[in-house]
């Protein structure tokens, strides 16, 4: 059977389809050519109404064992008054896997990225996601703060060796893309190094956090991973950083690199206060330099809670939690930390990472190279991206805010001399189509024939935060998720992953490391293919 | 939302396949320590739990030796179906359903959950709400490879090594860690009669002192003034963590011996961050096995609280002390006992209030319950996932030999199913 959008604005940037009018035609889970000759279709009406392909979010933390403690840690985050949908499963239950799926099904986004999935505890991560009804998954595989890797660096492994480890653990843990965190900071943090920057040497290897980047990026590359190494830098949060950002950036070498969260990382050090914007240096860094791809990690005000795998920065950032309380975990390879945070818009430095962030979204001339994130829930809960588009979309709701942040950060921020507003068009590039292409799902992101028909419905309006808040209607693989912002029907998503080859010889080493120093052996930490959808409920797509 | 579960033949094909496969790394579920290093005998009848390990081989001889029980409805066999049909018009009819036990894998937590919420109950693990004691303040926690490999003095909080029999074996005395450091050198805080193993220094601190001993060695370890008669053993230790390179202060719930163990772990937590002020220290605490992390960890991203959360209302409310399990049947509010438990054959408590018992083939019923659905045991008779009791890891568990027994998961989908037909 077939189905028709008819009438509606189409925006696909993949295509460069700009607002034209046009019929949509999808059958069997996937977009297809209008047919030759007329026969049954159901035909649905759209006039007016904006058509994208589902949005597609490649850094939010939605799983595993990081996330899980924070949702223990902070129950006052989450109190529910009532169920949301009577129809589907743990409705009433906000902040669980299911409420995670709903609400971003609510706003038309049909896949999303868990972007630290710690290898030791991907299982819980692929349970966690299989849970997560609605939308496709992926997750990003830790590594570079694990003693295998540093060992095999300190001694002098070769990058070929180096390259068939990262397939293995893509394999062993069925990721999409590889990701690094503060690269060897958790690993020096475990010998009581309290600040970690790119040339310093991690205590008992004698290696410095740019050879661990050096050497992930390269086996990235080298193995033809479509979504490149995925980066969070070292000094996350600190006045300044933004020298590491742009470090790390010609530390890229002219290779890809996908730098996470960059807001974290705008920060000069000038002025009285000795912290300053650097979204200007920093977004004429990353237009310069065209290998390079960043989200934005936008802050928004009010009560979150950062969860992040950066263990030293997290507990050097023990001292704002706000609540009291946080939480820091460590393990074999790595770890994380969990501090809650209020954003105040009074107080100088959150009103300044706000207007950073924007700033990078503004100065960044390309809407294929910059993404829309909040690190959620690091800078906002990812119910937040409505909102954010609307600070994109319209200048004059930027200004009414930046009259009312702290007048100091507002004064001191580039923001208010910046005109730009997104249109729809550079929306759906940077939500779908570009994100899609950089996670190498060709099948999703646009609207041409043979992509998934995971598509989106918006009336448009004035205020844009309402209009992505609530879409009129979402299709995932052809079939009708959300009527009038509602979700009407809770469908299974998939997991993506690459599955890379490798030279088996690396197993050999590995296998007798795992017996040596883990509590667990090589076969029993890999996922085992056939055992997953068994024993976790998981669909696997392997790309 | 339909989850697809395996369904009974694709267990047994299952259980077939891997019983023809490699019988060794067999990973263990029956406690927290989580080793995974097992092996299945030629006659696949025993399984080999490593040196002197008890409690793994007591639990793999218990489910392998199982007789393939019936379901049964008041003590009387029927198939299966039946059970399912008395078991569903029973979880209907009921006011508060109180889903307990819970020493199950990752499969069983997820009906259960599923079913708890269908049908307005109330969910706790048989251990109770003990691993959400950080909710006050947090807390620096390692896992048991990283204190494997680099803890330079373990702290034992009571003699975890009567409870994880090879954690000797497996975590303080390796002899081969990382870096070539020499082991840890280990200190039990316990006066049980067998804690003087040999070759471990052991501190007397019996249950009833251990709350005021831990805030005596936090304030030792802070150097705030504090009577030197107080535990003058406090004074020693403290001096040992403020010198060591890696402390690490090992406990589960249970062996902290005392009903309040979140006053001990609260004490606990402050005395690591004062020593990571300076230096690195971290806890390490463990689940006491059978699926007390799992539990825990399921509940959380089902519910966003751990155990100890009715959904009586709708909506989760979370609440450890309101909502445990033994409070809720003593004070009779529970109107039906749903009993989960394939990785202990221990029977539910005795009670007036009916029961359902859906568990170990094994179950030492005392008294015939309203409906006895015998289960296939995860790690044995059927796949599974268990965590590890640092909750980090996660153990894939293997079918070992078919039991022609359902497995729980798919029995506890079955009976969703059926209320969600009856109420709507």
């Amino acid at each position: 059977m077939m189905t028709c959008l008819t009438g509606g604005r189409v925006f696909d940037p993949a295509h460069g389809v700009h607002g034209e009018v046009r019929d949509l035609w999808f059958r069997d889970g996937h977009i297809c050519e209008p047919p030759a000759a007329p026969g049954e279709a159901t035909t649905v009406d759209v006039s007016g109404k904006v058509v994208m392909a589902g949005a597609v979010d490649i850094h939010s933390h939605i799983a595993g064992g990081n996330v899980n403690t924070a949702r223990v840690l902070m129950p006052e985050q989450h109190l529910a008054e009532q169920a949301r949908y009577a129809r589907f499963p743990f409705s009433g239950a906000k902040w669980s896997a299911f409420d995670t799926g709903y609400r971003y099904a609510e706003m038309g986004f049909t896949t999303v990225v868990e972007p630290a999935v710690l290898p030791l505890n991907a299982v819980q991560v692929h349970a966690e996601l299989a849970d997560i009804p609605i939308l496709d998954t992926a997750g990003l595989a830790i590594l570079g703060n694990d003693d295998f890797l540093l060992r095999l660096l300190r001694d002098g492994g070769e990058q070929q060796q180096v390259n068939d480890y990262v397939a293995w653990t893509l394999r062993a843990t069925r990721c999409l893309g590889l990701k690094v965190i503060n690269a060897g900071g958790a690993a020096a943090f475990k010998y009581n190094t309290r600040t970690f920057s790119l040339d310093d040497v991690v205590p008992m290897y004698g290696v410095s956090s740019r050879r661990i980047l050096q050497a992930l990026q390269r086996a990235v590359t080298e193995l033809g991973v479509p979504h490149p190494l995925h980066v969070h830098c070292n000094n996350l949060g600190v006045a300044g950083n933004v020298e590491t950002a742009l470090a790390t950036i010609d530390a890229a070498d002219g290779l890809p690199m996908h730098l996470a969260h960059v807001q974290f990382y705008g920060y000069g050090d000038e002025g009285k206060r000795g912290f300053s914007s650097g979204a200007a240096r920093l977004a004429a860094a990353v237009n310069h330099h065209r290998n390079i791809t960043v989200d934005v990690g936008q802050v928004l005000f009010g009560q979150t809670v950062t969860i992040s795998g950066d263990v030293l920065r997290q507990f050097d950032a023990r001292g704002i939690a706000s609540p009291r309380k946080w939480v820091v975990w460590e393990s074999e390879d790595g770890g994380g930390g969990i501090v809650p945070f209020r954003y105040r818009h009074r107080n100088y430095v959150n009103a300044l990472q706000w207007a950073i962030g924007l700033e990078i979204f503004l100065l960044v001339d390309d809407p294929w190279r910059v993404f829309f994130t909040t690190d959620h829930p690091n800078g906002a809960p990812f119910t937040a991206y409505p909102e954010l588009f609307r600070l994109l979309m319209d200048r004059d709701y930027r200004a009414l805010w930046l009259a009312r942040i702290n007048p100091a950060a507002a004064d001191g921020a580039i923001l208010r001399h910046l005109d730009r507003e997104y249109d729809l068009y550079e929306i759906a590039t940077m939500t779908r189509a570009a994100p899609a292409r950089l996670l190498g799902l060709t099948d999703r992101g646009h609207l041409g024939p043979g992509a998934v028909a995971d598509i989106a419905v918006y009336a448009e309006q004035e205020d844009k935060a309402a209009m992505f808040r609530r879409a009129d209607l979402v299709y995932k693989d052809g079939r009708k998720v959300v009527e009038d912002g509602r979700v009407v029907a809770a469908v299974r998503g998939r997991t993506h992953a690459v599955a890379p080859e490798f030279d088996p010889g690396i197993t050999s080493p590995l296998g007798a490391y795992f017996d040596r120093y883990h509590l667990q052996r090589m076969d029993n930490f890999g996922l085992q293919p056939e055992w997953l959808p068994q024993a976790l409920g998981a669909e696997f797509v392997l790309h | 939302m339909n989850r697809e579960l395996p369904t009974r033949e694709a267990t047994e094909s299952a259980a077939r396949e891997s019983a023809t496969g490699p019988s060794t790394a067999i990973p263990c579920p029956f406690c927290g320590l989580g080793c995974d290093d097992l092996s299945l005998a030629e006659d696949a009848a025993t399984v080999t739990a490593g040196a002197g390990c008890e409690r793994a081989a007591q639990g793999f001889r218990q489910a392998l030796e199982a007789p393939l029980a019936e379901p049964a409805v008041a003590g009387r066999p029927v198939p299966l179906e039946q059970a399912l049909e008395r078991a569903a018009s029973l979880l209907s009819r009921a006011r508060l359903p109180l889903f307990a036990g819970l020493a199950g894998d990752l499969e069983e937590m997820r009906g259960t959950l599923a079913l708890a919420e269908a049908s307005g109950g109330v969910v706790d693990h048989r251990h109770g709400a003990r691993l959400g004691g950080i909710q006050s303040g947090g807390w620096i926690t390692t896992s048991l490879g990283d204190a494997r490999n680099r803890a330079d003095l373990l702290l034992l909080v009571g003699d975890l090594r009567r409870r994880m029999p090879r954690l000797p074996e497996r975590v303080l005395e390796v002899g081969d860690r990382l870096h070539a450091r020499p082991d840890a050198t280990v200190v039990v805080l316990d006066d049980g009669p067998d804690a003087g193993a040999a070759g471990v220094e052991r501190i007397p601190v019996g249950p009833a002192q251990l709350a005021d001993f831990v805030q005596t060695l936090r304030a030792r370890v802070a150097g705030r003034p504090i009577d030197a008669d107080r535990y003058p053993a406090a004074a020693a230790l403290a001096e040992r963590l403020r010198g060591a390179n890696f402390p690490v202060v090992v406990f589960t719930p249970d062996c902290l011996g005392t009903r309040h163990p979140d006053l001990v772990m609260r004490g606990l937590a402050g005395l690591v961050r004062t020593l990571n002020q300076q230096g690195r220290a971290a806890l390490l605490p463990l689940g006491d096995g059978e699926g007390e992390v799992t539990a825990h960890q399921a509940s959380a991203w089902h519910s966003g609280f751990g155990v100890g959360t009715t959904y009586h209302e709708g909506v989760p409310r979370h609440d450890p002390l309101l909502w445990s399990w033994s409070r809720v049947l003593a004070h009779g509010e529970a109107d039906l006992l749903v009993w989960v438990s394939t990785l202990s054959a221990e029977a539910p408590p005795a009670t007036r209030v009916p029961t359902l018992v859906l568990g170990h083939p094994a179950t030492r019923l005392e008294r015939a319950p309203e409906v006895f659905v015998p289960l296939a045991v995860p790690g044995v008779h059927r796949r599974g996932v268990l965590h590890r009791g640092d909750g980090v890891a996660l153990l894939p568990l293997r079918a070992l030999r078919a039991s022609g027994l359902p497995h729980g998961g798919e029995v506890l989908r079955r009976l969703h199913a059926r209320i969600a037909k009856e109420t709507a």
